[in-house]
């Protein structure tokens, strides 16, 4: 609301905050080629137990009143329909029928055959190259830890500092210890580097 | 979302929402995970170049409930790719065909694409939308058999994307609320065992925790964020400690 106070600089500013998360595949890639990607960078995905009862427990949805990701034990929730990407799963399912596929056709040809793996196929060849694009792990394992997630998001792109896991879902921090006062900034007396204070040992 | 300010009976919906909404209704009838992104694009898409749109979303939904995408054939002949659509709707056949036509453009075999057993054919107008992003121009010829000609795309021009992301899609606002609360049939129901799945805390109407026990969090207060608390600090202001 504040923003639309200033609408001539804010529709400026807005130019350099577009993305419009549109994943853009390949169709004339090869069969051979997408395999090739899948095996050079989803190679963690074919060493994780996918078949247990214990790796495919859990499921990520929202509930009608809040927005926030919920993931529970699949017998709790049997009506709710999955949101979280499944994706050591179908870049394994994917490989599978791509091995079953001639590695000279193109990707638009085998996904006229195979329609079901046009998300996942899409996916890996619009992130191709790109190394963080996505957690290395099963997210619906018994084993996934959120806050692990959280925990990285909230150091890395948040800057929160001295990050503490527990519950396996929630996160605690401190944000701007050490950041120059209001008051330094205005005379200019600021330091340029934080302090950092060590963690008393109790 | 924005309104005009004289509280017409439309509003304009941005890229964001009317892909959250449309989603959310194909995942409530059916539409398969692995379609889903697609599917979902025709649906903005037909909204934003005036096809079938939010008026005729819910017979869309009607046409590709419980959908199974396969079925598609094609063969290519004469620098002409032929797809057979053997009655699918056209939100399912558009990108599967429009990536033939793609792939044998960029290698030199057809430009050419005809579709045919195609249902709401009218609906394949949306590969004009779907062309972009491949660095193409569209021009889509409808008809029981419809015709796709594909163009390279003057760069720098915007893409119908692009106007969506800047105006996003007017729509009128009843007809908004009434698609958005039906979206809602994809989200599970708010149950006490549901609200377990946020976390493993659960905060007591008195503030107090219940849930594991961790060292770490011993010292976690939230009695200051009960209501009666919440009144005192707007009363008294903060009480430094």
């Amino acid at each position: 609301m504040l923003i639309e106070l200033v609408p001539e600089i804010a529709d400026e500013l807005s130019k350099t905050l577009v993305i419009d998360e549109e994943m853009v595949g390949r169709p004339e890639m090869t069969v051979s080629r997408l395999r090739e990607i899948i095996h050079s960078e989803y190679r963690w995905a074919f060493n994780l137990d996918l078949t247990s009862e214990r790796s495919r427990r859990y499921v990520w949805y929202k509930s009608v009143n809040a927005e926030e990701p919920r993931r529970g034990p699949r017998e709790e929730i049997p009506e709710a329909l999955s949101l979280g990407l499944d994706l050591p799963r179908l870049v394994v399912g994917l490989d599978a029928d791509l091995a079953d596929a001639d590695g000279r056709d193109s990707v638009a040809k085998f996904l006229l055959a195979h329609p079901r793996h046009r998300l996942i196929a899409t996916r890996v060849q619009a992130l191709a190259g790109l190394p963080y694009h996505s957690p290395h792990a099963d997210i619906m394992s018994e084993d996934f830890v959120p806050a692990y997630i959280t925990r990285m998001l909230n150091s890395a792109v948040h800057g929160i500092d001295k990050t503490r896991d527990a519950m396996g879902r929630v996160i605690r921090g401190v944000m701007l210890q050490g950041a120059p006062l209001p008051e330094e900034l205005a005379s200019g007396s600021a330091e340029s580097h934080w302090f950092y204070p060590s963690e008393p040992q109790v | 979302m924005s309104g005009n300010a004289d509280l017409s009976t439309t509003m304009r919906a941005t890229l964001r929402e009317c892909r959250m909404v449309v989603e959310r209704l194909c995942q409530s009838v059916g539409v398969p995970d692995g379609i889903l992104p697609s599917v979902t694009n025709c649906g903005v898409y037909s909204a934003a170049l005036g096809l079938a749109g939010f008026p005729g979303m819910e017979r869309q939904l009607d046409l590709v409930r419980n959908v199974e995408p396969e079925g598609l054939s094609f063969f290519e002949a004469g620098g002409v790719i032929n797809v057979d659509a053997a009655g699918l709707h056209a939100w399912v056949a558009a990108e599967p065909a429009l990536d033939l036509l793609v792939a044998a453009f960029r290698t030199g075999t057809a430009r050419e694409l005809i579709i045919s057993d195609v249902s709401q054919p009218a609906e394949l107008g949306t590969i004009r939308a779907l062309s972009q992003k491949h660095g193409f121009e569209a021009e889509v010829e409808v008809g029981n058999r419809t015709v796709v000609h594909l163009f390279p795309r003057a760069r720098g021009e915007p893409t119908v994307l692009d106007r969506i992301i800047c105006e996003g899609i007017e729509v009128e606002r009843d007809l908004w609320f009434h698609l958005f609360h039906r979206s809602h049939d994809a989200l599970a129901p708010d149950t006490v065992i549901s609200r377990t799945h946020t976390g493993s805390i659960i905060v007591r109407p008195d503030g107090t925790i219940i849930g594991k026990e961790d060292p770490e969090f011993a010292d976690m207060d939230l009695t200051m964020l009960t209501r009666d608390s919440l009144i005192q600090l707007e009363r008294d202001g903060p009480i430094a400690k």
